[in-house]
């Protein structure tokens, strides 16, 4: 199914006086068959889009489409969705199978068939067995299986998925996602993601919808949010980065002895993201290399041959931080994170590398 | 020297006992007016120097003609309205559920019944149904009674209905209130889930949001019926002349000029006191029940 959400806006509050926009005027497209991310942080207003369109709330303005065919009419029970909250909701009174089977109890199905269909499902998400079980007993992984499995029961023309990982471990986290996708794929079900993990809209993602305070601010295959994010918060939303404050002043960024190019950027007052995987650091004097890493020179991160040198500034420290050390770089008030090899000697100072592709530099919010 | 941690260790083991101090007293005092009951019901008062057990007046109670109409009757009054009021409120939780508790609709349906005392409500409903009374009188001149007194009395009518409706005005509010906050959460939380998996409104509600207040509205029914049981007052006010409510005719033993008929009071009161025991215990098995489903 072709979902369509078409300039839809959405005030809330206890009175019409305290009413806050939640949503205004977003539009997005999920083709059929699609696996679509909603990427925002909090208050971004994506679970609230995502009400919107099961019809959980009422939009102010605006229209949901399903297949082309406007479906503001219908009510959550009659379109025939399937929804994971973030916080699970298994109905506490009825069996791990009951659960599973509710969509279809509602649709009429005969007992014996549902609870084939359910048993069936649960088989899919590997608790078969746990059909009789309570779902207090359940651990998180397996309680958010068993949402998925009846999000699924009734065979929905597309699955809505409200941060459905965020309660899980880290270790969980990566199996649920694998779980999604294989039955993304198997079922061919259109499915909308609500999620602030940017690399996980990356990875899940067909499309990628980032919004921001109730706005859409930028839709695109993963990759164009990656390469050529168009805020400051998406830039910086995929991994480690540092955010420099500074000033463009004729196509380039200047923040104390650093310059990046900044073509497109109008004069004045400018952030610019830098991502930690596309810096690295050189001496400034080939003398002072052996001060980076104590005894040994190697101990900097060697330099890509295809690096832009961005200026100077002066190792404040250095931290251990597993697979490798940072050092970190006074600029101005801020500091710059650079991944190097080695423990860096603090007051040294370094040359700055930057990978063009991992910096991004926009003007500063007025 | 003084060992501070061993009196820092003895404040902390006295100190819940003394926090518990006055919620012990009131256990005390309820305990000294039962204990006090039971022994009268078995002829002992000693401030009358009667020391002795005797089962007599149990025996001249379970002997009574007219014990086994009262203890239906009482047990009809209390099922009644105790029914009426879980399905009042019931129906009256889901309506403020349904309008978000708006702050007036709230206190008009809930605060206010809970808050006036039954024998406001037998006045206002007496000054409103009986011969005289206002809807007598506009069903007469609509034409839908022949004359103000053809409506049934609501003073004294067999049918306890004066009784059941002053009930019904006073406990449908109390189960709404102990129930719309589970209500509410319960019609929040999961009618979402239930909307998106294809219930109804309607299908949600008795799918959904009313198994998982079982145990409120079951806790809420016990208090009601226990308390319609052994309530006095609306059926000496309202009730029929026979058969007399279990604490109607525990009351009028009780106001005996003969002080020593308290013995025979205080028998009816155990057997009131049996009823009510049981509908306790049932509480605790659902208080339990939940406990365990949590």
């Amino acid at each position: 199914m072709r979902l369509d959400v078409r300039g839809v806006s959405l005030s809330l509050g206890e009175r019409k006086r305290d009413a806050r926009k939640i949503l205004d005027d977003v539009s997005f497209t999920a083709p059929d068959g699609a696996f679509v991310s909603l990427l925002g942080e909090s208050g971004a207003g994506k679970s609230t889009l995502l009400k919107v369109v099961a019809g959980i709330l009422l939009q102010d303005e605006g229209s949901v489409c399903f297949d082309g065919r406007v479906v503001d009419g219908l009510p959550s029970h009659k379109r025939n969705l399937g929804f994971v909250f973030q916080d699970v909701r298994l109905f506490p009174h009825m069996s791990v199978a009951e659960n599973v089977a509710y969509p279809l109890r509602m649709a009429g199905v005969v007992k014996r068939e549902r609870l084939a269909r359910a048993a069936d499902l649960l088989e899919r998400v590997a608790l078969a067995g746990f059909g009789d079980r309570s779902p207090a007993t359940l651990s998180g992984g397996q309680a958010q299986r068993v949402a998925l499995a009846r999000a699924l029961a009734g065979k929905p023309a597309a699955l809505l998925l409200d941060e459905p990982f965020s309660g899980l471990d880290e270790s969980l986290r990566e199996d649920m996602r694998s779980l999604v996708l294989r039955l993304h794929r198997e079922e061919g079900v259109t499915c909308v993601m609500v999620t602030h993990d940017a690399v996980e809209a990356l990875m899940m993602s067909d499309v990628v919808v980032a919004l921001d305070a109730g706005r859409v601010v930028q839709a695109g295959v993963p990759q164009d949010l990656y390469e050529r994010p168009a805020t400051r918060k998406i830039a910086a939303s995929f991994g480690d980065c540092s955010v420099l404050s500074g000033e463009v002043r004729g196509g380039a960024f200047r923040a104390a002895g650093l310059a990046l190019p900044a073509p497109g950027v109008r004069d004045g007052a400018a952030v610019a993201v830098l991502r930690h995987c596309g810096l690295s650091l050189a001496p400034a004097d080939a003398s002072e290399a052996p001060a980076f890493a104590g005894a040994s020179a190697s101990g900097v991160a060697p330099v890509p041959s295809d690096a832009l040198a961005i200026g100077e500034a002066t190792v404040r420290c250095g931290v251990f931080a597993g697979e490798s050390y940072l050092a970190r770089l006074d600029v101005n008030d801020e500091t710059l994170t650079v991944p190097v090899a080695a423990l860096p000697k603090p007051g040294s100072t370094a040359s700055v590398f930057a990978d063009p592709g991992a910096c991004f530099v926009f003007s500063a919010p007025k | 020297m003084v060992d501070r941690l061993a009196l820092r260790r003895a404040g902390r083991a006295v100190a819940p006992y003394l926090l518990m101090a006055p919620a012990l007293v009131l256990v005390a005092v309820f305990l000294y007016g039962v204990v006090g009951g039971v022994l009268q019901g078995f002829g002992i008062m000693p401030f009358l120097g009667r020391t002795d057990v005797t089962f007599e007046y149990w025996q001249q109670v379970l002997t009574r003609p007219d014990l086994a109409q009262s203890v239906s009757f009482s047990f009809y009054l209390a099922l009644a309205s105790s029914l009426w009021a879980l399905a009042g409120g019931i129906v009256l939780s889901a309506a403020l559920c349904a309008v978000r508790q708006t702050r007036l609709v709230a206190l008009v349906d809930v605060q206010i019944p809970l808050m006036c005392a039954h024998i406001l409500v037998v006045l206002f409903m007496v000054s409103l149904f009986s011969g005289s009374g206002l809807v007598p009188r506009v069903l007469h001149c609509l034409g839908l009674v022949a004359a103000p007194s053809d409506f049934p009395s609501i003073v004294g009518d067999a049918s306890g209905w004066g009784v059941l409706a002053v009930y019904a005005w006073k406990e449908v509010p109390f189960v709404a209130f102990c129930t719309v906050a589970l209500m509410s959460h319960v019609s929040d939380r999961f009618g979402e889930a239930a909307a998106t998996l294809g219930a109804s409104p309607l299908r949600t509600f008795f799918t959904v949001t009313l198994p998982l207040c079982k145990g409120a509205l079951m806790k809420a029914f016990l208090v009601v019926f226990a308390f319609a049981f052994g309530a006095y007052e609306v059926p000496f006010l309202l009730g029929p002349t026979l058969p007399k409510a279990l604490p109607v005719l525990a009351y009028i033993e009780f106001q005996n000029p003969d002080i020593a008929n308290r013995s025979v009071a205080m028998a009816l009161n155990g057997v009131m006191a049996l009823v009510t025991t049981v509908a306790a215990i049932a509480y605790f098995v659902v208080l339990k029940r939940e406990g365990k489903g949590r």
